[in-house]
């Protein structure tokens, strides 16, 4: 099991490495460069470049780019915020994603999980139709779409009825964030609940769960400790892929309720041509999807003790 | 079907496989006298049988006709701006952002173009985006699976390498990067957003594929000699077929809406030129002192649309994949 775990953290350095390539790749495909935004003559955006080293060939950059990165050197903003370390700026911006993710995931174990289990309860009755009808329709409509329909409805209620429903401003606390953080969960959220219902459909069915009910134990013992248990474990996977999906989805909710977070400040990172930020916002993504991943694994192997790591599957 | 052939030698469906649609119809109208019933017979009734995929194909209809027939339903080029300037002329029709009235069914944006023609000829965009990407997710993702899955060894240690790759790459990034460097076009639209749905698929065709592999019906063809692309397409594809259709009917939706993020940020396809994405980002900027219809338009259009295919995908799961009625 070891040895399994050892290869997977082995792995992060090729798919790292890939994730680098492909960045720069794109990034040499963009036209213009860093500094065309700002008026300088021709000869002196050339003084700029060959001064961040930008004038290099692609192979000499993206090892130079490599090797700094494994000195822990991470660059400096060359656009945006000209010479301020990209880490700085990260740390600036990456509290608030964070938080919007945080409520999300709260919203996703709060309301996904409790509907998802009582719509297998009360099968095929009301309850079940009303909540799988819901959360397919909720998992539907894409966040930004519903985030615009949520700050439409905000900005009717605060003009219309002299509400002071909190919105986001360029420094926003966790009460600003509530919103947009909850609507950045209602999506995964219903996806939670179709597949927490189908899981405790499954797992209601199961001989066990007719042991625990015939030997009498209450209800809610019999829910949680037995049902629950096990239904959780295909959810667990499912959550670890949509944690990935909720940092991506951010840039979305950010943009539309205008939240400082990495999300929204890639956006702008790309149109400034900021290569540093862009690389740096990119291997954070994809080391964040990749340990997830792992975790999850790691997560799945202690739910369900009779996985073992063998055999190397999809990894 | 093949291996609905292989249980059932008994059932004779000529046309299975060119035309589902018609091969089901009939099959549900035989199955009064004969028990014969074929994977797509079966698929379509359990189809029929999930009310919200009804609802989903109605309303489907309802958006697809005039999106589709968009040059027949307008009313005015969706690209000119109906000013009518002289000395006869209404002064209601210079005026921008005007609400919805009998001229102007949707009313009019901020250069007083007309919404409904707009809406139509941006659905086109956000239809053709949705259903153009899914070819390059069956053209990129399925061989590559396939590939993976059955030859194993290297092969599937480089696929996956790649897949994982792809798989950990900010797909909304890499749209977006590719966007920034090649917009104005169309096509790369098509492309940005291909690039970050085929790897599930791949990973889906490849994890079916490794199971199917094992199964006794390819060990047979195996043993009776087949050689490996008639086993890959004739043996192991048409029985991955099911979950493929299923991803491909949810990844339509999806594709619309990452389509219609572009729009929203403005990087998708260009002006004058439109998208429902595009139209919500051009009312998200105006509403606060104009109508607000030009803004919930075309926002519930791309809600509605969504959630229309989304029902569909979902019958077509209970359709083609009982067992799994996850997600």
């Amino acid at each position: 099991m070891l040895k399994y775990f050892i290869r997977r953290i082995l792995w992060i350095i090729p798919v790292f490495m890939g994730v680098t390539l492909i960045t720069f790749i794109f990034m040499t495909i963009l036209p213009g460069n860093p500094f065309t935004s700002e008026k300088l003559p021709p000869a002196a955006q050339a003084n700029l470049m060959r001064s961040y080293g930008l004038d290099q060939p692609l192979y000499i950059r993206y090892f130079t780019y490599m090797f700094n990165f494994v000195r822990g050197d991470w660059g400096v903003s060359i656009s945006q915020q000209l010479g301020r370390p990209v880490t700085t700026i990260i740390g600036e911006h990456i509290g608030y994603s964070l938080t919007l993710a945080l409520i999300a995931i709260v919203t996703i174990v709060i309301v996904g999980i409790p509907l998802g289990i009582i719509a297998a309860l009360n099968q095929n009755k009301a309850l079940d139709y009303f909540a799988t009808s819901f959360s397919l329709m909720f998992y539907s409509i894409p966040s930004f779409v519903m985030g615009i329909l949520a700050l439409v409805a905000i900005l009717t209620l605060n003009n219309a009825l002299g509400w002071t429903i909190p919105l986001t401003n360029t420094n926003p606390t966790f009460i600003n964030l509530l919103i947009p953080g909850i609507i950045l969960g209602i999506r995964p959220a219903s996806l939670v609940t179709r597949l927490t219902r189908a899981s405790m459909l499954e797992v209601l069915g199961q001989d066990y769960m007719r042991t625990a009910w015939a030997k009498g134990l209450n209800q809610r013992m019999t829910i949680t400790r037995h049902a629950l248990k096990n239904a959780l474990i295909p959810i667990v996977t499912v959550l670890g892929d949509e944690f990935g999906g909720l940092a991506v989805g951010s840039v979305t909710i950010e943009t539309v309720f205008a939240v400082p977070g990495i999300g929204a400040y890639l956006v702008s990172s790309i149109e400034a041509r900021d290569y540093s930020m862009i690389l740096i916002t990119t291997v954070l993504y994809a080391l964040i999807v990749v340990s997830v991943n792992l975790f999850v694994d790691l997560l799945y192997g202690f739910l369900d003790p009779r996985i073992k790591y063998t055999t190397r599957r999809t990894s | 079907m093949a291996e609905v052939r292989t249980k059932k030698p008994v059932e004779q469906e000529p046309e299975a496989g060119t035309n589902g649609a018609a091969v089901a119809l009939k099959a549900l109208g035989k199955s009064k006298e004969t028990k014969a019933s074929s994977l797509w017979g079966d698929a379509w009734k359990r189809f029929l049988r999930n009310k919200l995929a009804i609802i989903g194909l109605v309303i489907m209809a309802f958006i697809a006709i005039p999106v589709i027939g968009a040059d027949i339903f307008q009313r005015y080029d969706p690209t000119v701006s109906n000013y009518v300037r002289g000395p006869g002329a209404p002064k209601l029709f210079d005026q921008n952002y005007q609400a919805p009235s009998e001229n102007y069914w949707f009313g009019t944006d901020g250069q007083n173009r007309d919404l409904w023609a707009r809406m139509l000829h941006g659905g086109r965009n956000s239809l053709l985006v949705g259903v153009v990407v899914q070819f390059i997710v069956l053209g990129v993702g399925v061989p590559l699976g396939l590939a993976a899955g059955f030859f194993g060894g290297k092969v599937d240690t480089l696929i996956s390498f790649f897949i994982n790759i792809f798989y950990a790459f900010p797909s909304l990034l890499a749209g977006l990067l590719l966007l920034s460097a090649f917009g104005g076009n169309i096509f790369w639209v098509f492309i940005a957003i291909g690039i970050g749905l085929w790897p599930p698929m791949a990973r889906l065709v490849r994890g079916q594929v490794l199971s199917l592999r094992e199964k006794e019906f390819i060990e047979a063809a195996r043993a009776i000699g087949v050689k490996s692309a008639p086993t890959m397409f004739r043996h192991i594809l048409p029985n991955v077929l099911g979950p493929i259709i299923v991803s491909v009917s949810f990844g339509v939706p999806q594709a619309i809406q990452i389509e219609a993020f572009y729009g929203f940020i403005g990087v998708s396809v260009p002006p004058p030129a439109t998208s429902w994405g595009q139209l919500v980002n051009d009312g998200f900027r105006a509403f606060q002192t104009n109508p607000i219809t030009i803004l919930l338009f075309p926002a519930l259009a791309i809600a509605l649309t969504c959630m229309a295919l989304n029902f569909i995908g979902d019958g077509l799961r209970d359709g083609f994949d009982p067992k799994t009625k996850n997600r």
